[in-house]
């Protein structure tokens, strides 16, 4: 059957607003320590963050998207499977940030899109190689990101116990804040969307407008980049304010290691292909480097509701899309 | 107040880096095989790390008696 080019518009531009909200919710992640410490205004902060969320895709290859565009097989592949994995993973955001859950936006893209693909055809509907891939990320992506937390933090406080100056010290890590926020924006942009641009080729295979196996035509490239840039740009200053020192108080030092230890997991998952959780990511490289400090230094109920979301999220936006898919087999 | 709290909070800490090296031992099956070696060191990584982190407190400890 030939799908109508308005449908499919519509639902890239559903994929783009997706794209666009996660660049809004996420941006206060990249850039929050750096507006705490008074490096840069929120205004300068948010618009370093969309530049290098935009610039990703010169960097890295679009591993992350050919991933996505596998999660369901090419037999139950169709718009209306696509539709509703987009509105499960949407609604379940929604949701999740009405009851204060830090949950993925990656991982309910990743849930909805299987549970419509399992609600049209069943279990084998599903890639089990692709969720082979991502599932055991949901937990590595965070831990390694404390790892690497910790590692840094412990290696710089014990380079820097050795200068007198404190002050120098806290001053060179003001100005390297901006690096490490630059090279978190970049993983940010690189691993979150390269899912969106997985989920608009999906469509295209499943429309017949592209053939599988390829890698994504430059327009998609673009405007998924664009989409999380706008988002960063437009939503970041005003989440910042209110995200700053959730989850533990950084200092500069702090907030350079964990952003550093959070964009070398994001690269290592970009370059491997591997969609992960930016927002459970750098909760890991922020308990991390506090933890190094004191334990009682993190706030354990923030990453206790993160535990939940990694429970939660999968199941519950592909229960969601796949109500939707049902609706619209019922409707069409 | 100070003493007591602060041990109890380095116990905490090396056992939770314990559990979260069992966590990633636990999934390494479920892993491709290519990425299993990602579990594994990042299990053996938390349990460094827990080491430390005990003997860490078993100093602190000494240092308060």
């Amino acid at each position: 059957m030939n799908t109508p080019t308005t449908l499919i518009v519509g639902v890239v531009v559903l994929a783009l607003a997706f794209d666009f909200a996660n660049g809004f919710h996420d941006a206060a992640n990249s850039i929050a320590t750096i507006v705490a410490t008074r490096v840069l205004t929120p205004f300068k902060a948010v618009l370093w963050a969309a530049s290098f969320n935009f610039i990703a895709f010169v960097i890295f290859e679009e591993k992350v998207a050919d991933e996505i565009a596998k999660v369901i097989s090419k037999d139950v592949a169709s718009i209306g499977v696509v539709f509703a994995g987009l509105v499960g993973a949407i609604f379940w955001n929604v949701l999740t940030a009405w009851l204060g859950l830090p949950s993925s936006s990656s991982h309910a893209l990743v849930g909805g899109l299987a549970g419509a693909a399992v609600a049209k055809g069943g279990w084998s509907s599903v890639k089990g190689e692709t969720l082979r891939k991502i599932f055991p990320f949901i937990v590595y992506s965070p831990v390694l990101g404390l790892t690497l937390g910790f590692l840094l933090i412990v290696g710089v406080m014990w380079i820097v116990h050795r200068f007198t100056k404190p002050k120098k010290v806290f001053k060179t890590f003001r100005g390297l804040q901006l690096v490490s926020a630059a090279a978190f924006s970049l993983g940010h942009g690189a691993n979150d969307a390269q899912k969106t641009m997985g989920v608009i080729v999906a469509l295209l295979v499943a429309t017949g407008r592209r053939n599988e196996g390829l890698h994504p035509p430059l327009w998609v490239v673009l405007s998924c980049h664009a989409a999380i840039g706008l988002g960063t740009m437009f939503g970041g200053w005003k989440i910042v304010r209110t995200m700053g020192n959730k989850l533990t108080k950084l200092d500069p030092m702090q907030g350079v290691c964990a952003e550093t230890a959070a964009a070398a997991t994001l690269f290592f998952a970009s370059h491997q292909g591997i969609p992960v959780s930016t927002t459970h990511t750098i909760t890991g490289a922020i308990v991390g480097v506090g933890s190094a400090r004191r334990f009682s230094a993190v706030r354990w109920g923030v990453a206790r509701k993160v535990l939940w979301a990694w429970v939660l999220t999968i199941p519950g936006a592909a229960g969601v899309a796949a109500l939707c898919y049902g609706l619209v087999a019922l409707l069409s | 107040m100070p003493k007591t709290s602060r041990t109890r909070d380095i116990d905490r800490r090396g056992s939770f880096f314990l559990c979260a090296a069992l966590l990633c031992l636990l999934l390494v099956p479920t892993a491709l095989p290519k990425f299993r070696w990602v579990g594994e060191v990042l299990a053996v990584a938390q349990v460094l790390l827990a080491l430390l982190s005990f003997a860490d407190h078993a100093a602190r400890r000494h240092r308060n008696t």
